[in-house]
């Protein structure tokens, strides 16, 4: 493969489908084009699925490493970790290819018994960090410090039962602090996010996001 | 060391606030109080929404959380489900995040009475987890028959009769998004909602509803619902208290300690402030 094509070939082609799914997306297509739309799609999810496999792979890799190095602190969490992908790859695989989709017994438990408990004990657990960093960060220091406490009490009142017996004007005057402050905060950074992934395309437009070595 | 120092040593020991903590909701699970709550605005335009769809309204719902979520979102979609039960939905369940293959079944679970007189494959399907993310959110909207071949359990989606009424986005008359992030609801609003004008409603997280809310006030969000306050008032509205309900006592005893650790922590703070600055001056 020459060096200009593989240099220029991936950035062309990028290029030619941003401006398609531009278009596309912007414009009323003729069905002809609407069929190569829906083809490229089907593609995209392809080479996603396929980048999962590729991800997979490269996990793999390095933790091959670091068992085969022995590496200090590392290699016995290696070694589980390996062992729960081949685990759960080997289950899961069965399951699909005899038809039993994701609800075959044995890879149901994975999920039921090992997976579903961890994710839910992580997650709450944080709550009680959150108490613990609220007693010594919620300190009324000065004037925003003080609107800042004020605000999350409201809704904090508005989120639980007992704030509507103390006062039922909690929970509309959450919605208000929702509807108008929050969204006023929130919408530049959303535009400025957005503007961002604009500026982003555009220099993958110009050429000016190519890798070099 | 003063009293009010030896006050605030002792609340800073992180092991009662813990177990404080752990006792007051165990404690109010067990012994449930039963205290009213308001309706807030965005709950009950939420219900007056689904309640305004049509007779056979056709949906798309995005199981989009993982088992940390589902305490809070997924009482909102069994009570979405109740409510819409009677209206004989076709329902297409999908899910654009790779747990969700985990959760149906227990959402399934969770509201027996929904799934048991819906018939699979004419009133509802589940085509399980699709790979890449706002492709596939954009490839769903132009045909999901033609773009998933088989449902979650391995059957060909060809045949299936949801799919004669229910397959392109513009079919649809609304979208849900169950989640607990952010990006679908981008995908949906981006692939759905803006070139099809399939409307959205998002049923998410308390933490992640501020970066929803500018959605919802564009108009490019049908409704919203965030939390498990909502999901106790959603269950409240269509007459069905469950899980939601019965969660938000415990939810009150946590936010109420919560909030007198936050209040001991500051009439303790001045009093140290003021001495620290006095002794400073000297």
């Amino acid at each position: 493969m020459s060096s200009t094509l593989r240099r220029h070939g991936p950035y062309t082609t990028i290029l030619l489908l941003i401006l398609f799914f531009i278009i596309t997306y912007f414009f009323v297509m003729p069905p002809q084009v609407g069929v190569v739309n829906k083809t490229l799609l089907n593609w995209g999810s392809l080479a996603a699925a396929f980048a999962v496999l590729v991800g997979t792979i490269d996990i793999s890799r390095m933790h091959v490493e670091y068992i085969r190095k022995m590496t200090r602190g590392q290699w016995p969490f290696s070694v589980v970790l390996l062992a729960i992908l081949v685990i759960t790859f080997v289950a899961g695989s069965y399951s699909v290819l005899a038809g039993f989709g994701t609800t075959w017994a044995w890879f149901a438990w994975i999920y039921n018994a090992v997976y579903i408990p961890s994710n839910a004990t992580v997650y709450a657990i944080l709550v009680f960090y959150l108490a613990s960093s609220s007693f010594r960060a919620f300190r009324v220091r000065n004037l925003q410090a003080f609107l800042l406490v004020l605000v999350g009490f409201i809704v904090m009142f508005a989120n639980i039962t007992i704030g509507y017996v103390i006062w039922p004007g909690f929970t509309p005057l959450s919605d208000w602090i929702n509807r108008y402050l929050v969204a006023a905060a929130y919408r530049p950074i959303i535009i400025g996010a957005g503007l961002g992934v604009i500026i982003t395309g555009l220099r993958a437009l110009l050429g000016r996001e190519i890798y070099r070595r | 060391m003063s009293a009010i120092d030896k006050i605030y040593n002792f609340l800073s020991i992180k092991q009662i606030l813990y177990g404080l903590l752990l006792v007051i909701v165990l404690w109010i699970l067990l012994n449930p109080i039963g205290l009213p709550m308001g309706i807030s605005t965005s709950t009950r335009n939420v219900y007056n929404y689904v309640d305004k769809l049509p007779q056979g309204a056709k949906v798309l719902v995005d199981v989009y959380y993982e088992p940390a979520a589902a305490t809070e979102v997924q009482p909102m979609l069994g009570a979405m489900l109740r409510q819409i039960l009677p209206k004989n939905p076709k329902i297409v369940f999908v899910s654009t995040i790779s747990t969700g293959p985990a959760m149906f079944p227990k959402l399934q679970a969770y509201v027996p009475d929904v799934f048991s007189k819906l018939k699979e494959g004419d009133d509802w399907v589940y085509l399980g987890y699709l790979a890449g993310q706002e492709t596939a959110v954009a490839a769903l909207a132009k045909g999901i028959k033609e773009y998933v071949a088989q449902d979650n359990y391995g059957k060909s989606t060809a045949n299936m009769a949801i799919f004669n009424v229910a397959d392109k986005a513009a079919d649809f008359n609304v979208v849900v998004e169950v989640t607990s992030g952010t990006d679908p609801i981008e995908w949906f609003i981006r692939q759905w909602e803006t070139p099809f004008k399939t409307p959205v409603l998002l049923f998410c997280l308390s933490v992640i509803a501020p970066s929803v809310q500018p959605f919802l006030s564009s108009g490019q969000a049908a409704g919203m619902l965030t939390g498990q306050k909502a999901a106790a008032e959603y269950e409240l509205l269509i007459n069905k208290p469950s899980a939601a309900v019965s969660a938000m006592d415990a939810q009150s005893g946590a936010h109420v300690l919560i909030m007198i650790y936050i209040v001991l922590g500051n009439l303790l703070y001045w009093p140290m402030r003021l001495r620290e600055k006095g002794r400073k001056s000297k």
